[in-house]
């Protein structure tokens, strides 16, 4: 297990309101592998946020609690970092992209002053060094360098992303957690921004969680996946398993319910039936079943353990979860 | 037969303090009875402008538009109340289309109390259940408010608002893409049962390129205000004339990791509709503008049976383009 | 789970009062200084119960008797019994704060609704008269409009009134602007909704937050403005009970007789502390921008 970047164990994260707890993860796990990106895809509330901020130990406290589980990064936990450990750990070791933006750069500062910042927090250079990075990682990302003096707001939102990444990658993390880093932008403009991303984690050889609603964008840019569904990842594996082998119900009913480019006229999408369950009330036993068309007694009875049905491939799930030599 | 809706050089300009904001350039189009178009475009294409235009929330500055035949262009205050009834639009955002203060039941109500539909509160009542019945909301919900309720609920309360009128013509702008693909997929199909049962006809407005491609018959690109592309939605999807379309097609992430065709990357992001000169809007992105690209503006034209586009080269580049089209990687 | 979480949500459909009074409970000054108001209030109403003397009878063998078991706040200059009299003049004060409260929000809430709602021309010339009033200081404004007008409560209500409607046209105003941009309005005027019913429906009721707010803070700034006018014997008259004409006639004993002058100034500090505290909490509790 040395090899692999980042290594989640049976982490579960709660946030409480009027002293009730909101599950937002439940016990989950993932490990991600030096170089390798991975795809986080759900739906809203599924925790897959929950699970960015856990990683940097940004989960608002006291509103929301660690309640178990570690997260290591080259094997020291996270969650007991020290105040200090942690400054260094963010931005250095783990940097992130946010969803948004417009709203994620500091309006008062020029984009090459934010740039700069955060090499200088981060190594001992001095401001003529900084501010020289700054315009490279400009040039990186495909603006001008002398646009070094630019405010956020004369940058239209692809521009803005672009410098976003900059800011991100200016330390050489070695993890990259994207939330959601194309969902505000055009298709066009998705397409430049998702290109660029792939080119420069080549580059730097950097791994990435990917979090994401868009299965086109995972088939795009991922190597493994994992789909979690009420804080829990139901399945998880390779591109291939995932795509081609997809097991889990919720995976397919996921694949189910998109448009395809080549359905045939009049014919009817099949969406999964239901609402995903409130964090605050989850059912008893597989948080799935009550959407799910193979539903069990031993479904509503116990929550399932993943398996292993393939190597490599986990699927959580008493129907389908079935190893090879089982079947 | 007739169109239901026919749009005939349809302008909108807002005045800024930069200059004159075409929003909506030249566009005509007509939309069959039962049908759906798409219209499809980037954030500032100027696609929800052309519906609300339309619908006369906003009031068009050139152009003419015909509905049933009529001429709506111009209508005095009380023919907008009754064209209210035959035209409806559901929002995109169902967080913020629905008055927060009222209950669920007060707004699917309210257009039947606006109109008079019905002589008693009980029948109106009967109305709003049979609505919510129709658009697959539980009745028990009918007193809740909408900060209670999910996205998908919230929107299905959008439907049931824009169908009490029994409207013959439905703007439907973005209405699933706040929605998470599970319930994106239910609120399509319910869009399409009551498109059936009720004969309705829609202006599809969306960005969302595999959604439209589902649910419209025909499709038309916006660029810049102006529609740049307009055909059957299968053709398109097999056969792009205009430069734009088929990079926009290529930029579709698509969720299949064996079929990676090429990515067209465009060069640039989209320009200002401020005071566009009068050249072709899509020019200074395209890869195969040339000097007559830069000189006036190109019409729409229909370039084969029912395939319209607005680009100068599109015979020249109808080959070149095949060459550099999609391929296996 | 569809079912339970439909049951919840039905469960949930309690008003968003008591979401405001749940997060009202949480802050402790606020709690206190609603009881300080409740009090004030049921002071006010209880007054003929409270007050232990008629606060107009006059007993000249008792004046300016020291605070004692008797006369609980001393007698004044007429041996009436002060107690009685900041316990009667409880009434006036409320009456004064809340009614010129009630006319400056209505004012402010038709002129603002208007301005934000129309905009352009109609926006302009209101917002532009308004700026004109503002910039007449408050009591300068009120006591020229009660020199026009004449003493007495009803005037002062009035003309109190008057001076509070354009500060709350700016609030309804600027909470109107903030509502329009939401895509439920054009909802509404898509299905033929007229004006009046968008701005009553729609808007009104969605900017009332700011609205309350500011009626609440206006009623301590109305109720020391009244005292003020009051004590410069413009406002309400001798021999009402009231607090500021109170002080204003204890003026000349104040350096023998200081009792005089401390209850009832101390009525208006306790009620105008409760009242912003009150206001404040209010504020905190109904702007969900200002919980984390």
């Amino acid at each position: 297990m040395s090899e692999n970047l980042l290594d989640i164990k049976n982490l579960t994260v709660y946030y409480y309101r009027d002293g009730k707890p909101i599950k937002a993860v439940n016990d989950l796990s993932f490990s991600l592998g030096k170089g390798e990106t991975l795809g986080l895809v759900g739906e809203t509330g599924a925790g897959k946020t929950t699970t960015a901020k856990a990683i940097l130990k940004l989960v608002p406290e006291p509103q929301g609690k660690y309640e178990s589980g570690e997260i290591l990064l080259d094997g020291k936990d996270v969650l007991k970092m020290s105040k200090g450990q942690l400054r260094r750990m963010r931005g250095h070791d783990v940097a992130m992209i946010f969803q948004d933006p417009m709203t994620s750069l500091n309006p008062v500062l020029t984009v090459g002053e934010q740039i700069a910042e955060v090499v200088r927090l981060h190594s001992k250079v001095s401001r003529a060094e900084a501010t020289k990075k700054a315009q490279e990682m400009l040039e990186m990302v495909g603006i001008s360098g002398s646009r070094y003096t630019a405010y956020p707001h004369e940058f239209s939102g692809g521009m803005k992303q672009r410098v976003v990444i900059a800011i991100a990658l200016a330390c050489n993390p070695r993890l990259l957690i994207a939330d959601e880093p194309t969902t505000a932008l055009d298709v066009t403009i998705q397409a430049q921004v998702l290109e660029l991303i792939k080119d420069l984690k080549d580059k730097f050889n950097t791994s990435m969680l990917l979090i994401t609603h868009d299965l086109g964008i995972v088939a795009e840019v991922c190597d493994k996946v994992a789909v979690i569904y009420a804080g829990e990842i139901v399945e998880s594996g390779t591109a291939e398993d995932i795509f081609d082998r997809g097991t889990h119900p919720y995976t397919e009913g996921l694949f189910n319910c998109l448009p395809r480019l080549d359905s045939e006229e009049g014919e009817r999408l099949n969406p999964i039936k239901g609402l995903a369950p409130d964090p605050m009330n989850l059912p008893a036993g597989c948080a799935f079943h009550p959407r799910c068309p193979y539903a069990t007694d031993a479904c509503r009875q116990s929550n399932p353990k993943p398996v292993e049905i393939e190597p490599g491939h986990f699927v959580k799930c008493h129907v389908r979860g079935i190893g090879k030599e089982d079947a | 037969m007739a169109p239901l809706l026919e749009v005939k050089g349809l302008k909108k300009y807002f005045k800024t303090g930069s200059g004159l904001l075409h929003a909506v350039d030249d566009v005509s189009f007509s939309i069959e009875k039962g049908t759906t178009l798409g219209i499809v475009g980037e954030s500032g294409c100027g696609k929800s402008t052309l519906g609300r235009v339309i619908l006369h929330l906003l009031e068009p500055t050139d152009g003419q538009i015909f509905f049933e035949g009529r001429d709506i262009t111009r209508v005095n205050k009380k023919e907008l109340h009754e064209l209210r009834k035959d035209m409806q639009i559901i929002f995109q955002d169902p967080y913020s289309s629905i008055n927060p203060r009222m209950t669920v039941k007060e707004i699917i109500e309210e257009p039947l109390i606006i109109h008079n539909m019905y002589k008693s509160a009980d029948e109106r009542r009967h109305r709003v259940q049979e609505l919510m019945d129709t658009v697959g909301l539980a009745r028990r919900l009918g007193n809740a408010y909408p900060h209670e309720l999910d996205g998908g609920r919230r929107q299905r309360i959008g439907v049931a608002r824009a169908l009490s009128l029994n409207p013959k013509f439905i703007v439907c702008d973005e209405p699933v893409s706040a929605l998470d693909v599970s319930i994106q997929a239910q609120i399509i199909n319910l869009l399409q049962d009551l498109q059936r049962e009720l004969g309705l006809t829609y202006i599809f407005i969306t960005h969302d390129l595999s959604v439209v491609r589902h649910i419209s018959n025909e499709i038309g690109v916006m660029y810049l205000g102006q529609m740049v592309e307009k055909t059957n939605a299968r053709e398109l999807f097999k056969n792009q004339l205009h430069p734009y379309t088929k990079a926009l097609l290529s930029a579709i992430p698509v969720p299949d990791i064996h079929n990676k065709s090429k990515r067209i990357i465009l060069r640039g992001e989209i320009s200002t509709p401020i005071d566009p000169a009068d050249e072709c809007r899509f020019s200074v992105r395209c890869n195969h503008a040339c000097e007559q690209c830069r000189k006036g503006q190109p019409q729409l034209v229909e370039a084969e049976p029912n395939h319209f586009v607005a680009c100068k080269r599109w015979q020249e580049l109808k080959g070149r383009m095949e060459a550099d089209a999609p391929m296996e990687v | 789970m569809p079912d339970i979480m439909e049951n919840s949500a039905e469960l949930k459909k309690q008003n968003q009062l008591l979401e405001v009074w749940k997060s009202l409970k949480k802050n402790r000054l606020a709690v206190f200084g609603l009881c300080l108001t409740i009090l004030l209030i049921l002071v006010a109403i209880f007054a003929d119960v409270i007050a232990p003397y008629d606060p107009y009878s006059n007993d000249l063998a008792n004046t300016f008797c020291y605070p004692c078991r008797a006369h609980l706040f001393g007698t004044d200059n007429m041996g009436r019994d002060q107690f009685s009299r900041v316990v009667y003049g409880a009434r006036i004060s409320l009456l004064v704060g809340i009614s010129t409260s009630l006319f400056g929000m209505i004012g402010g809430i038709i002129l603002g609704s208007i301005a934000g709602y129309y905009g352009s021309h109609t926006e302009t010339v209101i917002m532009r008269a308004m700026d004109i009033f503002m910039a007449i200081p408050g009591t300068l404004l009120a006591m020229s409009i009660m020199a026009v007008l004449g003493q007495g409560v009803g005037n002062t209500i009035l003309a109190l009134g008057i001076g509070a409607v354009p500060r709350f046209t700016r609030v309804v105003r600027s909470a109107v602007l903030g509502v329009k941009g939401n895509e439920y309005i054009e909802a509404a005027q898509a299905i033929g909704a007229s004006s009046f019913r968008i701005i009553t429906k729609y808007i009104v009721v969605n900017s009332l937050a700011p609205i309350i707010v500011q009626t609440t803070m206006n009623v301590a700034s109305a109720i020391l403005a009244a005292t003020s006018l009051s004590f410069i014997g413009l406002g309400v008259q001798p021999p009402t009970a009231e607090w500021g004409s109170m002080l204003s006639a204890a003026r000349p004993y104040i350096r023998d007789y200081g009792f005089l002058v401390l209850y009832p100034g101390l009525a208006i500090m306790a009620t105008i502390f409760g009242l912003n505290l009150f206001g404040d909490g209010l504020r905190d509790a109904l702007d969900p921008r200002l919980k984390n």
